[in-house]
This record gives structure tokens, C-alpha cells and sequence, in this order.
């Protein structure tokens, strides 16, 4: 029982809490400005994975400088999927319900497109590595350099975020799409290009937060989808659209998972956080569901 | 009771004449390929009851499938073989009907990523529970011959045909329409779109229940990561939607074009199969929502229908 | 007919109807007036069945329809249209009007028409009755919110500001409209209206609603000269 108390295991659950965090911001700008489900989101981070494992292993680049050349990757495939399949879905007339119904098969398709890509190019077979793996002690804790590293990034990354949201003008465009999309357009905000930036921001973070997720995980081209529950789950905990709670509903999540994987079993991990995705949703339909309508 | 329309007729017989045919080829192949292609149209007309026709667009169907392999297994021996599969689709069934009132309030983006991550906890919990037990892998030996194994299919690809063909045409399918159209207004001119919702759930589960204990049958063998698979839960999505899923013409449409290429793509080069399926997918979906049997009426319809807006 | 009984509702703190209570008598043609937010849509949507009221109860004859599912209540005989309309997008009209004949009322009245085609011939859709919904005029789609309701049968019909936006004429043919459905029909109707002059010429009866609470009810006549209406509703608006 005492490893429960143990300073070790609530350091992990932050770590692992502050990743899911970082993962689930991006999933929300997109979510929140743009009501696009991306269930792809996780294949982002698989990016992001094997960026840092090619770029390592073939050029020994630190995992600290691949992060932002995954940042960049991902960005970029998130102006491309943007520009090229998903500001012409947007911009239609079509009711919101059926373009949300339509995004979602998109993604789902893109995902898959994804996953093959990069098992055709790099098989399938999970791989990982060692960089970063210095210990570290702080205390009675010890830690390896790489998930200090990835605990500093996502905290540091996800209070800028919401820094920028908060103070900047371009921030605050998205904020405001996030709560009324039309009163956005009329009051003269430029919705395209604010869309088009939290798309490919929120594909760069996942990029971003993929590679410190692949020093510590195994990666592999199916890696993703958890990631993308995760996401879910974190966005529905912490309230739509509210990107400060999502961190701190991440962290909640990372206790959870960590605890509850301590008190049962490594195996249950995945019927862990699947559970909690469908009592989330089941039971709280409405906090995802807060458009209300009157009529 | 009305004769059928075109629309009826065709897919119905389009079923029948292959499911004749093939066996007059001769070769275990062709069998082969028969199976899967009659057990994928079961699939996908089963999904077009929940999906296409209410709208509830499922991504975790494999997990009927799934269950039904389960209860095969779990069964075997214990009961004659084809009770074993009555059994596990009348367990997918129960499933759903048991789930279905709490996840089915759930509307939306909202209920599609809710099926895939059910499918992935009930994959996660079977994996788990035969852990437990120390199974790692069921054989299966001594199943029913291919050829009765083909019969059966060809039964419930005409099967799930005729059950979307028929509910189109009751009460029923004209609620689970305008459930799609708007659920709202469905229950203000007296659908009961709770009870209507639920019972298409439920039917939707029952032949996928059935098939996955075919398929277990077939390989002769279980193991819950293969059975629960998420990928035939998408292979059964992209199937219903390039055919078009409004009608029971649709997953006939669709499975027949993408079993002739999973023949010719799957066993060596699988995951371009699965690129071109995915790619299939987000053309279409963009492209021509209405799938191959949207783009054939268009053809010949005289006057292009008046832009929807 | 339809008796609503001590009606309050509440938004999370704000209150959009409170304590309104009044009795539609049978076959009569009964007006609900009052400016946007005065509660009169989520009126219809609790006699409907849409929205659960926080307080009161609604009753159509002996029944009380204060909890029943939305189905429940078209299959008591009472159908409502939509202000913001909500057409079976991808049907036909055809469809959408058959759809409604397939459920709504258990007993039909025996004047009620039963076929898509005596339902589009009233409301003015029969040129369009091939065509999808959503591809309709606004007018026509208002139409259609009508027919819909029709088809089920009721012996209730609340129409939800189904002249808003039509031209001077189209407002007197469905005027006429509303007066045909209650004469040949013998359907009582309740309506919600913008067009002052229309509600004043079709209602026997007329509420006013005002910030969610009744200030004035009886025949329009007498309504139009109360000073509260005056000052609360016309006062502001003239």
C-alpha cells in the first residue's frame, strides 16, 4: 500500500497528466472553434512519435529540438488537410449537425490513411528508444531526464497557450469563435484565418507532445487512437471550449489512470480509461451538448 | 403487400443469383470468397438499420461481431454448434438493448466516437477476462464444413437485405427517417424515437452477433484483439457509405466493389487496401454522399434533384 | 380543451415563464400575444411535451400531459409547428406529410383528411409536392409546418408564428387557412402571432404574455383596450 503515498507515483501521474493536458488542447481549439470532432488527433501525436525516434536515431537529434520539427510536421499536414478538404466543408451551407456527422467520417478516413501510410513505410512492429535517460533525483523521487523534460514542456506550453488566448488579439478572435461563431463573423473577426490558425495549432501541439511521448512509449503506427479518447475525455471533464480546465482536467485524468492502474493492474490501463471515456459521455451528455436549443 | 419497386428488387436478387452462382464454380475459392463477401453484406445492411436509416452512425459495430464470436466460444461443446450462434446473436442483441438506453441519448459526434470507444473497452474487458483465465487463443476444431458454412451466410446476407428492405417499408423505417431528418420533430408528430431507436439497435446487433460466430467458425479460431477489431468496424462504414447507405441497395453496392478489390489488395498488400479504403471513404463522404447507388439514379434521373440549402 | 394550470419555467435562474395559467375552450380559435422572449414558444414547447415545466401542470380534457414523452402527446391529439422551422430536410413534402399520417393522433377526428393529398391541397403545396423540403421558399416551408401538423390528426393545433415573414396576401390566404381547419375540421387552435392585425381578426380568445407572466387575457377586443397591454406591448412597440 505504501507505494500509493510514495512521492514517485503522484510525480508519474503528473507527467503523465500534464501530457494528456498539452494532447488535449489541441483537440479542443479544433473542437471549440470549429466543432470538428478530429479523431485523427492521435495519429498526430504518432507523428510526432516517429519523428523523434527517426530523428534521433538516424541524426541523433535531441528529442528537445525534434519536438519542434514534429511541432512543424504536424502544423503543416494540418494546413494541408485544412485548406484542402475542410475550409470548403465549413464555409458550405450545409446544416452544422450534417457537416459535424461528415467531419467526423473524414477524419475517421484520415486516420486510417494515416496508420497505413506509416505502416507501410516503417512497418508495423512497435519500436522504441533511449535518449534522455539520464536519472534524475529530486527528493525521494528520481526521474528520468526525458519525462522531466516532457513534464516542464507540456506545463510551460499549456500556460503560454492559454496566456496567448487570453491577452493577444489573435487569441482572443479564437476565444471568441470558441463561444459564438456567428456574433464572431458579424462583430468582423476574420473567421477564416482564425480557423485555419487554431487548426494548424492544435495539429502542431499534438505533433509536439507526440515526440515526448515517444522517448517514453512504445511507438507504433496504431498507437494514436487512446490518445485521442484521452483527448476526448479530458475536453468533456474539463467543459468545451474551457482550455485552462482541460489542464486541469488532465491532470485528473493522470491521477486516475495512474492510481487506478497502481491499485489493479498494468493490463487494465486501456478498460480503465475506455471506462471512464463512456461514463464521461453517458453521464454527461450535456456537458458536451451545451448548445442548447429552445425550441 | 405491394410488389417490389427496383429498388427493392435488386439487391434482393442480386443476393440470391451469387449466392447461387458461386458454388457452381467449383472451387473452395470461390466459396471462400462468397463467405466473406455475403457476411459483410450482413454486416453492412445491419448497420444501415441504426445508421443509415435513424442516422446514428455507428463505429463500433465489430463489437457485435465480436460478442457473437465470444459466446461461440465460450459455448463450444456445451451446446450444438448452431444453437452456440443463435446464442451469441441473441447475446449481441441483449447487449445492445442492455447499453443502448443510455448510449443511444447520447446524439451526434458525440454517439459515433461513444460506439468506437464501447467497441474498445468490450475488446479491452474479453482480452483481459481470457487473460485471467490464462487463454491466449481458442481453437475451434471439428466446426461445420465451408460449404454449409457459405449457406449459412449466403442465409443471412439475405437475411439482413430482406430485414432493411422490410423495416423501409413499415412504421418503423418511416420513424427511424424522420429520426434522421430531425429527432425533434420526429417525436412532436408522435414517433416514439426513444422505443424506435432502441429497437433498431437492437435488431442492428442481431445478425453482426450471428456472423461473428460464422467467422470464428470459419477461421477456427478466437483471439478478442482479431474478433473485436476496429478496423471491421470501419471496413463496414466505408462499405455502407461508397454504396450509398439509404436503402438496402447500398451495402450490396458497396461490399460487392470492395470485396473484389480486398481480393486483389488484401492478403499481399494490406495496408494499400486499407489506404484506398480510407481514401474511399473521405472521397465519397465529400464527393457523393449518396454512394454507387446515389450516383446510378443520378445518371438516369432526367432533372438533377434541386440543390439542398 | 386544454387547461394550463399554474405553468413556471425556469433557464438556470431565469425565469421565462412563471404562474401562467388559462383554459382553450373547445373549437375556438385562441391567440397568445406578447414581444420576443415573453415565454410563448417554451409555452408550446411544455404543452407539447418538448420541454418539462419546473412548476404547474397542463392537462387536454381528463389528461394530464404534464410528463409525457413528446409522442404521447401527438397521440393525445396534439400537434404543434415549429417557429424556427424544422422540415424532414432530405423527403419530399409528399413524405414529410406522409411520415405525420403514419403516427401522430390515436383517434383521429372523422373530419380530418387522411390522404397527403387532401392535407397539401389545403395548405397550397400540391405544386410542390415532389420536391425536397429543404429546397422550399420560407413561406412554403411555413406552409409545410402546418401540413406536418395536420397529418397527424390533431384535435389541437398550436401554430408557432406561421405568418411571420409573409407578404400581405399570403397572410390573408392563411388566414383563411386557419379558419377552414376549424370550421371543416372542427380543430381548436392555438396561435402565436407578430401579426398584430391577424391574431386581433382570427382569435376569439387572446392572452398576453409578458416576461414570462400573464398581464392581460379575454376576447381581443377587450385585450387591445387594457391599459397594461397598452403600456407593457403596444406602448413600447408604437
Amino acid at each position: 500500500m505504501e507505494i500509493l503515498l510514495s512521492g514517485q507515483l503522484l510525480v508519474a501521474a503528473l507527467i503523465i497528466g500534464s501530457i494528456y493536458g498539452l494532447v488535449a488542447l489541441g483537440l479542443n481549439l479544433i473542437y471549440g472553434t470549429m466543432r470538428l470532432l478530429n479523431i485523427a488527433h492521435g495519429d498526430l501525436v504518432m507523428i510526432g512519435a516517429y519523428t523523434g525516434y527517426w530523428l534521433f536515431t538516424l541524426a541523433a537529434v535531441s528529442p528537445v529540438l525534434a519536438m519542434l520539427a514534429a511541432g512543424a510536421l504536424a502544423g503543416l499536414t494540418g494546413a494541408a488537410l485544412y485548406f484542402g478538404l475542410f475550409r470548403r466543408q465549413l464555409a458550405g451551407s450545409q446544416p452544422i449537425e450534417r457537416i459535424e456527422a461528415n467531419s467526423l467520417l473524414i477524419f475517421f478516413g484520415i486516420s486510417i490513411v494515416i496508420q497505413n501510410l506509416t505502416a507501410l513505410a516503417f512497418t508495423a512492429s512497435p519500436r522504441t528508444y533511449q535518449a534522455l535517460d539520464t536519472l534524475v533525483r529530486i527528493g525521494e523521487v528520481s526521474i528520468t531526464q526525458s519525462r522531466l523534460i516532457a513534464l516542464a514542456v507540456c506545463l510551460g506550453l499549456s500556460a503560454a497557450i492559454v496566456l496567448f488566448l487570453r491577452f493577444s488579439a489573435l487569441g482572443l478572435s479564437i476565444r471568441a469563435l470558441i463561444q459564438h461563431r456567428t456574433a464572431s463573423r458579424i462583430v468582423g473577426i476574420d473567421v477564416d484565418r482564425v480557423q485555419a490558425f487554431a487548426f494548424v495549432l492544435g495539429f502542431a501541439l499534438a505533433g509536439l507532445a507526440g515526440t515526448l511521448i515517444g522517448v517514453t512509449e512504445q511507438i507504433s503506427p496504431f498507437m494514436g487512437f487512446p490518445f485521442t479518447i484521452v483527448a476526448f475525455v479530458v475536453i468533456v471533464l474539463g467543459g468545451l471550449g474551457n482550455l485552462a480546465g482541460g489542464i486541469a482536467a488532465g491532470m485528473v485524468l493522470g491521477l486516475i489512470e495512474t492510481y487506478g492502474v497502481a491499485l489493479t493492474s498494468a493490463n487494465l490501463r486501456s478498460v480503465l480509461i475506455y471506462g471512464v471515456f463512456i461514463l464521461v459521455l453517458v453521464l454527461r451528455p450535456e456537458g458536451l451538448l451545451q448548445r442548447r436549443r429552445l425550441t | 403487400m405491394r410488389l417490389l419497386t427496383t429498388r427493392e428488387a435488386v439487391p434482393l436478387l442480386l443476393v440470391a443469383a451469387i449466392a447461387a452462382v458461386l458454388p457452381l464454380l467449383g472451387s473452395d475459392y470461390y466459396l471462400g470468397v462468397g463467405f466473406a463477401l455475403f457476411g459483410w453484406i450482413a454486416l453492412a445492411q445491419s448497420w444501415t438499420i441504426v445508421s443509415g436509416l435513424a442516422g446514428y452512425i455507428s463505429l463500433g459495430h465489430v463489437v457485435f461481431a465480436g460478442i457473437g464470436g465470444y459466446v461461440l466460444v465460450l459455448t463450444w461443446g456445451a451446446v450444438p454448434v448452431w444453437a452456440g450462434a443463435l446464442l451469441g446473436a441473441l447475446a449481441a442483441g441483449l447487449f445492445a438493448l442492455l447499453v443502448g438506453l443510455p448510449v443511444l441519448r447520447v446524439r451526434g459526434p458525440y454517439f459515433v466516437i461513444l460506439t468506437f470507444g464501447l467497441a474498445e473497452f468490450a475488446k479491452y474487458v474479453v482480452i483481459n477476462i481470457e487473460n485471467a483465465l490464462g487463454r491466449f487463443g481458442r481453437l475451434i476444431l471439428g466446426g461445420p464444413p465451408l460449404e454449409t458454412l457459405y449457406w449459412a451466410m449466403a442465409a443471412l446476407a439475405l437475411a439482413g437485405t430482406l430485414a432493411v428492405v422490410a423495416i423501409r417499408r413499415r412504421r418503423l423505417g418511416a420513424g427511424l427517417v424522420a429520426i434522421r431528418e430531425d429527432e425533434l420533430a420526429a417525436g412532436t408528430i408522435g414517433v416514439p424515437t426513444v422505443r424506435f431507436k432502441l429497437f433498431a439497435f437492437a435488431l442492428s446487433a442481431l445478425l453482426p452477433g450471428f456472423v461473428g460466430a460464422l467467422f470464428v467458425l470459419r477461421t477456427g479460431y478466437f483471439e478478442p484483439a482479431q474478433a473485436f477489431d476496429p478496423v471491421i468496424s470501419f471496413t463496414i462504414v466505408t462499405m455502407a457509405i461508397v454504396g450509398g447507405s439509404a436503402d438496402a441497395r447500398g451495402p450490396v453496392f458497396g461490399t460487392l466493389f470492395l470485396v473484389v478489390l480486398s481480393e486483389l489488395l488484401w492478403s499481399n498488400f494490406p495496408q494499400v487496401y486499407m489506404i484506398v479504403l480510407g481514401t474511399l471513404l473521405v472521397g465519397f463522404v465529400l464527393f457523393a454522399p449518396n454512394g454507387v447507388a446515389g450516383l446510378f439514379e443520378r445518371r438516369w434521373r432526367v432533372r438533377g434533384a434541386p440543390a439542398s440549402g | 380543451m386544454l387547461t394550463v394550470e399554474r405553468i413556471g419555467k425556469s433557464f438556470g435562474g431565469v425565469r421565462a415563464l412563471q404562474d401562467v395559467s388559462f383554459t382553450v375552450p373547445e373549437r375556438s380559435i385562441f391567440g397568445i400575444m406578447g414581444a420576443n422572449g415573453a415565454g410563448k414558444t417554451t409555452l408550446f414547447a411544455i404543452i407539447a411535451g418538448n420541454l418539462a415545466p419546473s412548476s404547474g401542470a397542463v392537462r387536454l380534457g381528463d389528461l394530464r400531459l404534464t410528463g409525457l414523452p413528446p409522442h404521447r402527446v401527438a397521440a393525445a391529439g396534439v400537434a404543434r409547428t415549429f417557429q424556427i422551422v424544422r422540415p424532414f430536410r432530405g423527403l419530399s413534402v409528399q413524405e414529410n406529410v406522409e411520415t405525420a399520417l403514419r403516427f401522430g393522433a390515436r383517434d383521429r377526428p372523422a373530419a380530418a383528411p387522411a390522404d397527403a393529398a387532401g392535407i397539401l391541397g389545403l395548405t397550397g403545396l400540391d405544386g410542390a409536392a415532389g420536391r425536397p423540403a429543404g429546397a422550399l421558399t420560407l413561406a412554403q416551408q411555413k406552409r409545410l409546418e402546418v401540413a406536418r401538423a395536420l397529418a397527424t390528426g390533431p384535435r389541437l393545433l398550436m401554430l408557432d408564428e406561421v405568418m411571420a415573414g409573409l407578404t400581405p396576401a399570403e397572410v390573408q390566404d392563411t388566414i383563411a387557412m386557419v379558419r377552414r381547419i376549424r370550421a371543416d375540421m372542427g380543430v381548436t387552435v392555438m396561435i402565436i402571432e407578430h401579426v398584430m392585425g391577424a391574431l386581433m381578426a382570427l382569435s376569439d380568445h387572446v392572452v398576453v404574455l409578458d416576461h414570462g407572466e400573464t398581464i392581460a387575457a379575454g376576447p381581443p377586443a377587450q385585450v387591445a383596450d387594457d391599459p397594461a397591454v397598452r403600456s407593457a406591448y403596444l406602448g413600447r412597440r408604437h
